[in-house]
């Protein structure tokens, strides 16, 4: 009896939310949410739908759960202090950021106070709330830590899973590291990004991709993106076996944090040639490689990638090695031949495929 | 009669066998196999299939392409010996693991031209039941299309964007709203769908000069001719929610129809307390609009 009495008079003293002191960082707008609704919901409850019909929609409407309301003030004023004390120690490390001179000490202090920022904010509700609407600035350190908690616990698995079971890696390149999210989509004809691993048809492959590259860390001023598309399994009659060949190749690509679809007018290194997987051939995986630029290296000159001779035997890992390029992402896509190709070669001036045999020879080497 | 009789109570004895199954090495290291041959047989896995070999539901190893048979071990499966092909006698397994497979073609060229159009033409037997079904859906789509292109020929005569005569400008502005349309149906927000239809026509253009279809002067005339007619025709026509073209509207004079349309809005469902349906049908009428 005493303790509620004991609440009631504290929820009258808390002034919940009026306080400026406690409050969680007021001047970022992204990190509030947009809509008056949803934060009253959010942060007073919903307990207006509370009926005693027993129609059943009355029933799925939510509440907030019971005894909720008398204690989320109190688990808010605690967040706010915290986050108060976390901002705090934040701008401590600022000015001792801007006093620093060690390139190396200040890069650790960054990264230091980019974690305060991140504890500061993980735990606000309207946060929250934003990270699960998809309203977010990837520019806010708290956001770019959601996004690749939530890449690394399924996307970034799944990915580097596909690029093992289909042997991409080590086919390509020896392994990967994925940093960044990477996606692909051929928008003349279907709206959707295309998952790791799919096999398309040859129609839809036959006009060049978009892509998307999400990074998750502050890009540094004039960070440069190459995108290399490969086919690894073209057929290499005269070795009877496979080689690389190049299908497209991007070079220069400044992506931001919030826009991170690829510049149509990117400037390429070679022209798009579709997937054209020529009859009884195995399934041809297609891999999209995308690459760091180093600041100090020169531009790849377009002129270094002959046509005919290095898109047909492409020497990727060389390639990778001599502009000293570093692999951040990637994706893939398989494709078979079916009714469209042929028509596919003709829409680009290629010569007809060749007509293999169905079995294998189980014989020769 | 002096014969042995003795009486035995339960014996045992161990004394029980089949007859030996020929288990083991069935190819030694270093001998040339074709594909399909066995090469251990096991109970259980005493050895394991490595590369360019498979395992049986009886254990037993067996080659998947042909070459050298390997007996080997390989670091990153410790404790497991591994029986493995090579393609050349005198490499060694395992195969480096950051280093590409060796992989065989193994598919023979058909050159005969006669034998590889039958080869391209052969189908399954679920895509040749299928051929008439496809053929429908291929000539719907034909009709279809040709049809949505002169509903939306007409539309643009009739808002006065084009002329009757104009049939190459028509052409292209058809082609360019067509593309539009889809783009939006298939849920893409208005922005995104004009830039793609650009991007699209630009590719097709380019497609066309490096197939040599086109020449580069005609392909930057004709690119600038649509860049030119696109702009004009964006600001003369629109698409409405429902993929209709429609008059143009300017973002200022969409936004001061606005109130007047909820203001509607909100006198018609202000009393609702049974579903009328006239009422519904007014207030979608409203909610069509651009």
């Amino acid at each position: 009896m005493s303790s509620r009495l004991l609440i009631n008079r504290s929820i009258k003293s808390v002034g919940f939310g009026n306080s400026a002191a406690r409050r969680f960082n007021s001047s970022v707008s992204s990190l509030k949410v947009q809509s008056q609704a949803a934060k009253q919901a959010l942060l007073q409850g919903v307990s207006q739908n509370r009926s005693t019909t027993l129609s059943k929609k009355a029933s799925l409407r939510y509440n907030s759960p019971e005894g909720l309301d008398q204690v989320f003030p109190f688990a808010y004023e605690i967040i706010q202090t915290r986050s108060k004390s976390l901002y705090l120690q934040a701008s401590e490390l600022e000015k001792q950021i801007a006093q620093e001179t060690n390139a190396n000490q200040v890069q650790a202090l960054k990264q230091q106070r980019e974690a305060l920022l991140v504890e500061a904010e993980i735990n606000n509700p309207e946060v929250q709330y934003n990270f699960q609407m998809n309203q977010i600035n990837m520019e806010v350190p708290v956001y770019r830590h959601l996004a690749k908690q939530k890449w690394s616990k399924y996307e970034m698995i799944k990915m580097i899973q596909r690029f093992e079971t289909l042997h991409v890696i080590p086919d390509t390149l020896p392994t990967i590291n994925p940093e960044v999210e990477v996606n692909v989509q051929f928008p003349n004809f279907v709206n959707k990004w295309v998952e790791n691993g799919e096999i398309l048809s040859t129609k839809v492959t036959s006009r060049a991709p978009i892509f998307k590259i999400q990074e998750f860390n502050e890009i540094p001023q004039g960070q440069k993106y190459t995108i290399l598309v490969i086919d690894p399994d073209t057929p290499d009659i005269k070795n009877n076996s496979f080689s690389t060949s190049l299908l497209w190749g991007l070079t220069d690509i400044e992506v931001s944090l919030n826009n991170p679809l690829v510049h149509f007018d990117s400037r390429q290194l070679i022209d798009y040639v579709p997937p054209v997987p020529e009859k009884n051939t195995p399934t041809h995986r297609y891999v999209v490689w995308v690459f760091r630029q180093n600041i100090d290296s020169p531009p790849i000159q377009s002129n270094s990638i002959e046509d005919g001779v290095q898109r047909n035997r492409f020497d990727i890992r060389a390639f990778v090695k001599q502009h000293n390029l570093q692999p951040v992402g990637g994706h893939v896509w398989r494709n078979a031949w079916d009714r469209f190709t042929e028509e596919v070669r003709q829409d680009y001036g290629l010569p007809a495929g060749r007509v293999f045999s169905k079995e294998r020879n189980s014989v020769r080497l | 009669v002096r014969t042995a009789t003795k009486k035995a109570g339960g014996g045992r004895t161990n004394n029980k066998d089949s007859a030996g199954q020929r288990l083991g090495i069935k190819t030694s290291d270093g001998e040339r196999v074709n594909a399909g041959q066995i090469l251990y047989r096991q109970r259980g896995t005493v050895f394991y299939p490595g590369e360019h070999t498979a395992i049986g539901r009886d254990h037993t190893i067996y080659a998947k392409e042909p070459g050298y048979v390997k007996y080997y071990y390989d670091p990153f499966h410790p404790k497991r010996r591994l029986i493995g092909i090579t393609f050349d006698r005198e490499a060694t397994l395992p195969t480096p693991h950051f280093a590409p497979r060796a992989r065989r073609f193994g598919h023979d060229l058909i050159t005969l031209p006669s034998e590889a159009a039958n080869e391209l033409n052969s189908m399954s037997r679920k895509e040749f039941l299928a051929q008439d079904e496809l053929a429908h859906f291929q000539q719907r789509l034909t009709t279809n299309q040709g049809q949505r292109k002169q509903l939306l020929e007409t539309r643009l005569i009739e808002l006065g964007a084009l002329t009757a005569e104009d049939r190459a400008d028509l052409k292209m502005a058809v082609q360019r709203f067509d593309d539009i349309r889809n783009y939006l149906t298939s849920g893409r927000i208005t922005s995104e769908a004009y830039t793609l239809a650009s991007r699209s026509f630009k590719e097709e253009i380019h497609l066309q000069v490096r197939s040599g279809k086109l020449s580069s002067e005609q392909a930057i005339a004709t690119l600038s001719h649509y860049t030119t007619l696109s702009e004009s025709l964006d600001s003369k026509v629109m698409f409405d929610p429902r993929g209709e073209l429609i008059k143009f509207h300017s973002a200022a004079s969409l936004a001061s129809m606005r109130p007047e349309l909820i203001a509607q809005l909100e006198l018609l469902t202000a009393n609702v307390a049974v579903k009328d349906r006239t009422i519904k049908k007014q207030v979608s009428q409203i909610l069509q609009a651009p």
